[in-house]
Parts: C-alpha cells; sequence; structure tokens
C-alpha cells in the first residue's frame, strides 16, 4: 500500500504508476503510462551493437557466405531512420541486403525490424512466446509500431 | 580407425537428426551477437544464399572451433541438431564443396531459401553455445 500526504492509497498499483496529490481540490492523480528508458544520446543508441558507420565499411563476402556490401542509400535510409528514435536500439547486418533493429523491454518482449531498400517488415515477439510477422509501407509507419511497442503494456 | 570414420563421413549425403550443426557468429566487425541475451541475433540467420553451418561429421568440438577461427577472426560459435532444425520447420541440405566438406545450408524449404523472421528468430534462441571469444 502506497501512502501520499498521509493519504493511504488501498488500490494495488504497479511499481511504475506516478502517483500525485492535488491539494486544489483534493483530488489523487494516478498516472499508469509505463515509462521505459529513453537514450536520447545518438552514440549511447549504438551501444552493444554495430554504428551504421561501421557497417558502411563493410566489403563483400563480410559473412563468408557471400554477403554483398550495404548500398550507401541504405545505410543513409537506416540512418536517417535510427536519428529518430529516442529509445535504445540494437543495429544487426543481415546477409539478405537488409539491416535489423531490435528492440528490448524488461518483461522479454521484442520488437525486431528488418530494413531492406524496399522493404520494411518486422517481428514483435510477447513475453508468452507467441510471435507476430508484419510488413510496414513506410518509415512513418515504422516508428509508430515503435512507438506503440513501448508505450503499451502487455499483459502476462 | 580415423580413416575408417572418414570413410564413412564421405559416404554419407543424407543428415540424420542426431547431426549436430556448428555455425559461426560474429562478434566484432560486425556484430551479431546479443550480449544482454547472450545468444546469436536472429539477423545471423537472414541469408540471401541459404544460412551457412557446418556438419559436425565426425570431428571433436576442438577442431570445429579451430577450423571456425581459421575461417574467422572475431567469432562465437553456436550449435543446434539437424532434428532441432526441421522441428523448427526449416530444411538442412548437406552442400559439401571442394573447399568445405562439412557444408551445410539451413533452408526454409526444398524451394525456398528465405527464412522467414519468426523461424530465424526461433533458431537464434535454439542455439547452444559451443564457444565464444573472451
Amino acid at each position: 500500500m502506497r501512502t501520499l500526504n498521509n493519504i493511504e492509497i488501498a488500490a494495488p498499483l504497479p511499481k511504475f504508476a506516478e502517483v500525485s496529490h492535488s491539494t486544489a481540490d483534493n483530488t489523487i492523480m494516478i498516472k499508469l503510462q509505463h515509462r521505459w528508458p529513453i537514450i536520447n544520446n545518438v552514440e549511447a543508441k549504438k551501444t552493444g551493437s554495430n554504428s551504421i558507420e561501421s557497417l558502411q565499411e563493410l566489403k563483400a563476402d563480410w559473412n563468408g557466405n557471400g554477403a554483398k556490401a550495404f548500398k550507401k542509400q541504405l545505410l543513409d535510409k537506416v540512418k536517417l531512420f535510427v536519428d529518430r528514435i529516442s529509445y535504445h536500439t540494437h543495429v544487426f547486418p543481415t546477409g539478405r541486403d537488409s539491416v535489423q533493429l531490435e528492440f528490448y523491454k524488461p518483461n522479454k518482449e521484442y520488437l525486431e525490424l528488418e530494413i531492406s531498400e524496399n522493404e520494411i517488415s518486422g517481428l514483435h515477439s510477447y513475453p508468452t512466446g507467441e510471435m507476430n510477422e508484419f510488413i510496414l509501407p513506410n518509415i512513418n509507419e515504422a516508428h509508430k509500431k515503435i512507438d506503440f511497442f513501448f508505450t503499451t503494456i502487455t499483459p502476462q | 580407425m580415423k580413416l575408417i570414420k572418414r570413410l564413412i563421413f564421405s559416404l554419407q549425403r543424407s543428415l540424420p537428426n542426431k547431426e549436430v550443426l556448428y555455425k559461426s557468429i560474429l562478434t566484432k566487425n560486425p556484430n551479431q551477437w546479443v550480449d544482454g541475451e547472450n545468444r546469436p541475433s536472429s539477423a545471423a540467420f537472414k541469408d540471401s544464399k541459404g544460412v551457412s553451418v557446418d556438419r559436425k561429421g565426425w570431428r571433436k568440438d576442438k577442431a570445429i572451433v579451430k577450423g571456425f577461427q581459421k575461417r574467422f577472426d572475431n567469432t562465437a560459435i553456436v550449435s543446434l541438431t539437424v532434428g532441432k532444425c526441421r522441428e523448427l520447420d526449416t530444411y538442412p541440405v548437406y552442400d559439401r564443396n571442394p573447399t568445405n566438406i562439412y557444408h551445410c545450408l539451413i533452408l526454409k524449404d526444398k524451394d525456398t531459401v528465405k527464412l522467414t523472421d519468426s523461424i530465424a528468430g526461433k533458431l537464434s534462441r535454439n542455439t547452444n553455445i559451443v564457444w565464444v571469444s573472451e
């Protein structure tokens, strides 16, 4: 049970709930929106994976299985996309002319976007193990998907 | 004894379910390893030429690791059985070539190379770590 200004709140609240008390009208405000860590620093966003610049340096056959070098056009598109994201992302190259972005939530929920020159596809993996594949029509929809992923709480 | 094992292997074209497949995962320049989860990224299983793996054959893990280290500078090595691949709805095939007699490919099915995102994800989560560089 939480206490705020000597008022006991009997309702069970999740840890992330923000509780505030307004003395003007003696009301209690409970904010339930989950806040996942947001990292605005561009360098920090690259931690733990690859920077877009490093993918530019990969030569043909970088994976030992004949993968092509990445086209500047694709990497520019990915860079533009990543720069607009305010959440932590992992960047990985694939062997099929695409770049994969991965997003994780502490509850084991996972979102993956695969960006190629002509397509943005993805996978949403839920804590239950269920997986949902999707194709997005454009970059804006992909950004919406990420925002939705980080601002929605999936029941476990 | 080694020679007999080698001879038996060279005659074996099929991939039995208990055969182990090894995959090298790049860990630096570029990195395809998810540190926080201690597993390969599914990106490592997305390949337009099929997922390149080596079968165990008659070799020991140590020899397999050494073989990969000769070919790749910064790598982790993971494994999974042919049976697991089939259970996850993929189609592993023996793809022996003059430079690598152990080479195999994991395909989606007999006629499709490209794995779906969910299959690539399942494969990456069902591997066993054989060796990771420090």
